[in-house]
């Protein structure tokens, strides 16, 4: 049975039903995303619960039972991630690696930090094919063929999806995040 | 006319009742199966809606927890609007972990009906809220409420059928009724109109069909018999009338015509005779020794005599209807000239016959024969007169001179 609060939502629904508002429309406006933190890089926080949420609605063959981060290139955000806040809990130990030495045995997490595009494309190119899941930092036109690019936005974190890379990679990634990216934050 | 008589006062009317009788019938029955089917049917949306608006919640709540994970309200909101395509869902909100509205999406098509709460849940329309939880954290709610359009629609569709249906029974009704009143009534306005026959006319050879009801034929069948019981005691009273008035003027013996009959003939054959300018003659004959034989051999004897000399004078006369008995042993033939030849001629080759047929002996029972003359006078209009009581005098007086065997005058 419904609560009190639940009935007074209720009534609200009903009564907005009745009113001729365009709902949809108006809530078109609303920014997407994570909400960014009040620290001195509001960012960090949040991509280490970006990438947390990633590696979540992601899959590796044989469901290894831990995994490994590599921070590659010098990342600007990626501070409560190397601290190995939030992701920790999933078994995700986080470490540095050069861009020469990214080896998809070593790591089956590629964060790629502030790189060029080419040098960029050598690491995701070496990584095809390998269950290996990449993710951009500073690439929001995702020309760097990483898996996820986030997207740094002035109230939220959002990411954009390459779906040629995502379907190339054995990482098996949750339908529900290809489709959120699909026709949303990918577009 | 049975079954049609007066609207507005008297008895009703056949029709009237069977139509009446009907509809009540029909108007019962209807009614009756279309609560039941609103009722079951009612339960089963009830059943449907349930189930949907708990699927719905279902799949919202997987389909939108990376939203939530994510933050993506876009992705929520669309979700929520392909979700609420039909008007079987009248709202969804979905809140964050916190609390915090995330998406809220009303069905603007929908029926705007509100039920109230109670209704609404007893519909089976909600709202239904189910946690969204992402590796057993609590990553917010989403709340769905069901909207009435099935139910809706349902209603507005078992509410015509039914006006519909009892339109269309209400049309049978009346031609059932009219066609059982036919069966009905036709009969019975039969049985008036032979009744009718029967009191005004007299035709009582009129008799009623079968009907193919068995009341309506049982009672034909009594009707019939009493029509054939009056008919049969009509037709005796018919012929008892004509046997009456056939003794009138007949002798019952000879079945001869009598005096009365004489008289009336001998009218007709005088304006007749007067008409034509002919002649008419009477022949009056008696039996010679006839109350000799009656005393000798009795009066059956006597009556078989009389018998005898009537067939002998209708057979020389020619003409069974021109022979008359006017007593006893007496006889008259009366003879016209009938457009022919002379009446006087005529009565001569009578007379001849007469006495020719009457020379053979008479058989009378047990071998014993008889013979017996006949004398004949006769008188003839308008030489010897005008009334038939002359001529009749007339001719008594000369059959007994020939009698007597004195020449005619």
């Amino acid at each position: 049975m419904p609560s009190g609060a639940d009935l007074r939502v209720l009534h609200e629904l009903w009564w907005s039903v009745l009113a001729p508002v365009a709902v949809v429309a108006a809530q078109q406006s609303v920014p997407a995303g994570l909400p960014l933190g009040n620290e001195a890089d509001p960012y960090r926080a949040v991509v280490a619960r970006m990438v947390r949420a990633i590696v979540q609605y992601s899959r590796w063959p044989a469901n290894p039972s831990r995994l490994q981060a590599c921070v590659v290139g010098p990342a600007d955000h990626a501070d409560d991630l190397i601290e190995g806040r939030q992701v920790a809990a999933l078994g995700v130990a986080v470490v540095r690696r050069s861009a020469d030495a990214v080896r998809p045995d070593d790591c089956q997490i590629v964060y790629l930090g502030r790189l060029g595009i080419d040098e960029a494309r050598a690491v995701t190119g070496r990584l095809q094919g390998e269950p290996v899941l990449t993710i951009a930092e500073n690439d929001p036109a995702c020309r760097s063929r990483a898996m996820f690019c986030l997207l740094f936005e002035a109230e939220s974190l959002s990411f954009r999806l390459n779906i040629d890379a995502v379907s190339r990679s054995r990482v098996r990634v949750d339908p529900r995040v290809l489709r959120l990216a699909d026709d949303g934050a990918a577009q | 006319m049975i079954g049609r008589a007066g609207r507005g006062e008297g008895p009703p009317t056949l029709r009237g009742m069977l139509a009446r009788g009907h509809l009540q019938l029909v108007l019962l029955a209807v009614a009756l199966a279309s609560a039941s089917l609103m009722v079951s049917g009612l339960f089963a949306l009830r059943g449907y809606a349930t189930q949907n608006v708990a699927l719905a919640a279902q799949t919202l709540a997987y389909a939108a927890e990376p939203t939530l994970v994510f933050g993506d309200r876009e992705a929520a909101l669309r979700l929520v609007s392909e979700l609420g395509t039909n008007d079987n869902l009248a709202a969804i909100a979905i809140d964050d972990a916190a609390g915090r509205p995330f998406v809220r999406w009303h069905n603007a098509g929908a029926v705007g009906v509100d039920f109230g709460p109670v209704l609404s849940n007893w519909l089976g329309l909600g709202p239904v809220e189910k946690r969204v939880t992402f590796r057993g954290e609590a990553v917010g709610t989403v709340r769905v409420v069901g909207g009435i359009g099935a139910i809706f629609r349902y209603t507005l569709a078992a509410l015509i059928i039914a006006v519909s249906c009892l339109g269309i029974t209400v049309l049978a009704t009346r031609i059932l009724a009219r066609r059982l009143e036919d069966a009905i009534a036709a009969p019975l306005d039969r049985v008036a109109e032979i009744a009718h026959d029967v009191m005004n006319e007299r035709r009582l050879s009129r008799r009623l069909g079968p009907s193919g009801i068995a009341e309506i034929d049982r009672f034909a069948h009594d009707f019939n018999a009493l029509l054939a019981e009056l008919e049969s005691w009509h037709n005796t009273l018919a012929n008892e009338n004509a046997e009456l008035s056939r003794r009138a003027d007949r002798d019952p013996l000879t079945g001869l015509g009598n005096r009365a009959r004489l008289e009336r003939n001998f009218e007709i054959a005088i304006d007749e005779a007067q008409r034509v300018g002919s002649e008419v003659v009477l022949l009056y004959c008696d039996c010679n020794g006839f109350k000799q034989i009656n005393d000798t051999h009795g009066h059956d004897a006597g009556d078989a005599i009389i018998c005898v000399v009537a067939d002998r004078l209708r057979l020389a006369s020619g003409d069974t209807e021109r022979v008359f008995r006017i007593g006893g042993d007496e006889f008259a033939i009366l003879l016209d000239a009938n457009g022919r030849a002379g009446a006087a001629e005529e009565a001569a080759r009578v007379r001849a016959a007469v006495h020719e047929a009457m020379a053979g002996p008479v058989a009378l029972a047990l071998g014993v024969e008889v013979s017996i003359g006949l004398s004949v006078g006769h008188a003839s209009y308008p030489e010897d007169g005008h009334t038939l009581r002359r001529l009749m005098r007339l001719a008594d007086m000369r059959m007994y001179r020939d009698k007597r065997g004195e020449p005619a005058l």
